[in-house]
């Protein structure tokens, strides 16, 4: 036993003598990219062999380069880099959500890009979801912000009393289908550009989706006028935001409006043919094109007013973690600049159908129509705010939300208490 | 077969890429740093207080000086993984107070803590139990445990476990086998196996050693059992592989002939264990007569027997030999045993007073039985003396040698004692003619 004991320590300390040559060696001329990039990602299916075919492009273009791509699963993927992190493992390059850099960042997790990193080829409105205090924690890749989805073929509801679908309730539990109106009667399906008309649609039997959490509602806020928040970073709800309650009460007076702040349940029950209008993710085109067929279309959100309504814009960003050693930071943001430069943007719009968030990239409606519906929302949506302010906003105001459509507060009071808890008085408390 | 994904590669690669990486490379440095540190000192310490600590231990008597002399073990034991946790403990802090990541050290520190446990518990048993059970479990089972326990949970800081052992490593008659099935198949096989095997043999030890009556039974059905759950592994097994049982039937069918005649002798000498076993006509600690040799049955497996002679050699013999051939056996239904001692004495002796004098003697030596009892008996008019034969019993064989030497001791002291002689091989010479002559001259 001893004797193993000894062998074991022996060849640890081989072990302790081989690291220290590794650290050691001289660096090696830095002007041919060489080495290994890891990247990891929770893109599926084709979005999977999409990027694989870029990184192999990238390796193709720089032969000392390996990129070495790894899926993790979208909701296991915060854990996984905390942990990896903890130990200074984790990935070179990282795609995800924007809304979770201000996290990262705030652990030091990730590295801002530098400075001398041109990003004047990045639409301004993406760059401000990698934005915290004055770095950018992230390349944007591809924007994603709400549209209208409608899908054609959907079932319709029909005239006599239906039952009213409880707001906790799975999709087995919806209508029917042999109670609904069969499909020889004529359904004039008319523009959906403002909230009155798509309340129209309904009142037709086109069952309409609308999720109720306050971020994904910003559309509707926007959609009567409102920003969330002024330039200066207060509170701008106002009248805009109670005429957006309001028409949110109105709308459940009608039976093909289903109001729910459980956003898989809608999604499942758009997917599934049992709605008409949905109103979600840009993201979930390739999801809802599986489920519902290329008959799926996709239009602006409706409006109360003359301005086009817009919800948070968010984006899938390039993160760089700060655990890595120089050279693989160095490799890992040329392919990050690789993969947001118009080609390889170009090759995503074109195979996947997201929108870029290179600007220099023209999208012509003719030959990508979804995407130029997706890019005009896009360029009205709100950068979502990545500041702890914001979370505790979204907090209360999902709690507001759920009080006004039970009755218990009226849109007027809902504004009162949010004001009351986020005015720019109530901060100028909390400052030191 | 083929190679269906890099994954196995590139997990390989990640290692490297991590290593890479001077946050990685001055954890991993801090850490073997401390495990070495740690076992020099150890090493040190256990040269200057090692004997003297065994020499206190041996002062103590009885169950003292077992105490004592385990407590000292468990000490020297304990002592590096101990001593390896404070070091890699302070190298942690010492990081955290640079303020850098030791998320690593901290990892093995996990892993030390649960080294010290899986020490402390084999170290315990081997306090506990023989050191010939425990070393079984300690180098087949336990030791194989931890280390795939270790070289998980490092894998896992590495890549995603689940993701990994989901991978593809190559095809097996059109079926994707993965890491996880892969390592379930051989190392869990294995495991499986030796385990049941380890709880066999030892459960097994332990009757022999207890109850020598019923062995044979309980040996016949933990071999049994253990073959039960050997073939319910591999069943698992394959069904975890997912392979369709038609294609075994379909192997198996093929060369059910050829193995069929392969495997003859062994499946003959298998069955022919259980019935051994089952019938209980032997034993351990049965005496045997084997090729001549007079043997004692040592282990009884399924299929073949170990018998030791009394020169201590150990013969393996196959089952179905043992089955189909004449066994002579000394301790069948019962263990009581003849002895015969043949003696001649002199045709100028009364052999009745000699009979007389040969029961007495057998009575008077200890170990013979009083029933039967023993008896003596003129067997004939030899050459040269009056032949005797002295019968005597005995509980067992294992006395025999001694039961022997003591009648024969006391037989010639009595003999010389009382006058009676045991001749030499005798002949009467006849002379005639004029050698006769010459002879009588001479003696006249």
């Amino acid at each position: 036993m001893q004797r193993y004991s000894a062998l074991l320590m022996r060849i640890l300390f081989c072990f302790l003598i081989i690291l220290s040559l590794i650290a050691c060696r001289p660096e090696t001329d830095e002007s041919q990219l060489q080495g290994r990039i890891l990247l990891w990602h929770s893109w599926e299916g084709q979005a999977e062999e999409s990027l694989k075919s870029i990184t192999k492009s990238f390796e193709d273009i720089y032969p000392d380069v390996n990129v070495i791509t790894a899926f993790v699963e979208a909701d296991n993927f915060k854990a996984q880099f905390e942990l990896a992190s903890s130990l200074a493992f984790g990935a070179d390059l990282l795609i995800t959500p924007s809304e979770a850099l201000s996290d990262y960042a705030n652990k030091g997790l990730i590295m801002p890009i530098p400075k001398e990193v041109s990003l004047g080829h990045l639409s301004e409105n993406a760059l401000a979801t990698t934005k915290l205090e004055d770095a950018h924690y992230g390349l944007p890749l591809t924007l994603n912000s709400p549209v209208l989805y409608f899908n054609p073929n959907a079932l319709l509801v029909g005239a006599e009393e239906v039952e009213e679908v409880p707001s906790d309730s799975t999709a087995e539990d919806q209508t029917d289908p042999s109670e609904l109106v069969p499909p020889d009667v004529e359904i004039i399906r008319e523009d959906t550009s403002t909230l009155d008309s798509l309340l129209e649609q309904a009142s037709l039997g086109e069952r309409v989706l609308i999720d109720t959490n306050f971020n994904q509602s910003v559309w509707g806020i926007h959609a009567f006028g409102d920003e969330i928040y002024k330039e200066t970073g207060e509170l701008a709800l106002g009248e805009g935001f109670v005429a957006w309650l309001e028409w949110l009460q109105d709308s459940q007076n009608s039976q093909a409006v289903f109001l729910s702040n459980n956003s898989s349940l809608l999604l499942e029950l758009f997917s599934t043919g049992k709605a008409s209008y949905y109103i979600g993710d840009t993201a979930l085109l390739t999801q809802l094109r599986e489920a519902l067929g290329n008959d799926l279309l996709v239009m602006p959100l409706p409006s109360a007013t003359t301005n086009q309504a817009a919800g948070y814009l968010d984006t899938e960003a390039l993160i760089l973690n700060s655990m890595s050693s120089e050279k693989q930071q160095t490799l890992a943001l040329e392919l990050a600049k690789f993969l947001t430069n118009r080609e390889q943007q170009r090759r995503l719009m074109r195979d996947l159908s997201r929108v870029p968030a290179n600007q220099l990239v023209k999208i012509d409606e003719r030959i990508n129509p979804v995407v130029a519906v997706f890019k005009s929302q896009a360029d009205e949506a709100l950068p979502r705010p990545n500041t702890e302010l914001n979370q505790l906003l979204v907090t209360r105001a999902n709690n507001i939300y759920t009080q006004v459509l039970e009755g218990i507060l009226s849109p007027e009071q809902a504004l009162a208490r949010l004001q009351d808890e986020f005015g720019p008085e109530a901060l100028e408390e909390e400052r030191p | 077969m083929r190679l269906q994904d890099n994954a196995l590669w590139d997990t390989l690669l990640t290692i490297f890429h991590f290593l890479e990486r001077p946050l990685v490379q001055g954890q991993l440095a801090a850490f073997l740093v401390a495990v070495l540190s740690a076992w020099l000192i150890t090493s040190i310490i256990w040269r200057l207080l090692g004997r003297p600590l065994l020499k206190w231990a041996k002062r103590f008597e009885g169950r003292k000086g077992f105490f004592a002399l385990r407590f000292t073990r468990l000490m020297h034991r304990l002592l590096f993984p101990l001593l390896g946790l404070v070091a890699i403990r302070f190298s942690s802090n010492y990081f955290r107070s640079l303020d850098t990541v030791s998320g690593l050290l901290d990892e093995c520190i996990t892993i030390f803590w649960i080294f010290t446990a899986y020490r402390l518990i084999v170290t315990t048993l081997y306090t506990v139990f023989p050191e010939k059970y425990v070393a079984r479990f300690h180098h087949r089972i336990l030791s194989p445990v931890f280390i795939v326990w270790a070289s998980a949970r490092l894998l896992n800081t590495i890549v995603s476990l689940p993701s990994f052992l989901a991978t593809d490593l190559f095809t097996l008659f059109g079926l994707a086998i993965t890491v996880q099935t892969f390592l379930l198949a051989t190392l869990g096989f294995y495991l499986w196996i030796d385990s049941v095997s380890a709880i066999r043999d030892v459960w097994t030890q332990i009757v022999q050693k207890r109850n020598r009556e019923g062995v044979g039974l309980t040996v016949a059905w933990l071999s049994i059992g253990s073959y039960i759950l050997f073939f319910a592994g591999f069943i698992i097994v394959f069904n975890l592989i997912g392979l369709d049982p038609s294609a075994l039937a379909f192997i198996t069918g093929g060369l059910s002939v050829g193995v069929g005649f392969s495997l003859r002798s062994v499946l003959g000498n298998f069955l022919s264990g259980l019935i051994l076993l089952f019938e209980r006509s032997l034993k351990p600690g049965d005496v045997i007569e084997v090729d001549g040799l007079m043997a004692t049955v040592d282990k009884l497996n399924i299929r073949a027997t170990t018998v030791r002679t009394f020169s201590d050699v150990e013969i393996v013999i196959p089952n179905e030999s043992l089955l189909t051939s004449n066994v002579t056996t000394y301790t069948g239904s019962s263990k009581r045993l003849r002895i015969d001692i043949n003696v001649g004495i002199s045709y100028d002796n009364d052999p009745e007073e000699a009979r007389v004098l040969l029961l007495s003697l057998a009575k008077e030596t200890e170990l013979v039985l009083e029933t039967p009892e023993p008896i003596c008996l003129i067997m004939g008019f030899g050459d040269s003396s009056i032949d005797l034969s002295l019968k005597v019993w005995i509980a067992e064989i294992a006395s025999m040698g001694k039961v022997r030497n003591a009648l024969n001791t006391s037989i010639w002291r009595t003999f010389a004692d009382e006058g009676i002689e045991i001749p030499y091989p005798q002949r009467d010479l006849r002379v005639r003619g004029e050698a006769e002559s010459f002879i009588k001259s001479k003696t006249a």
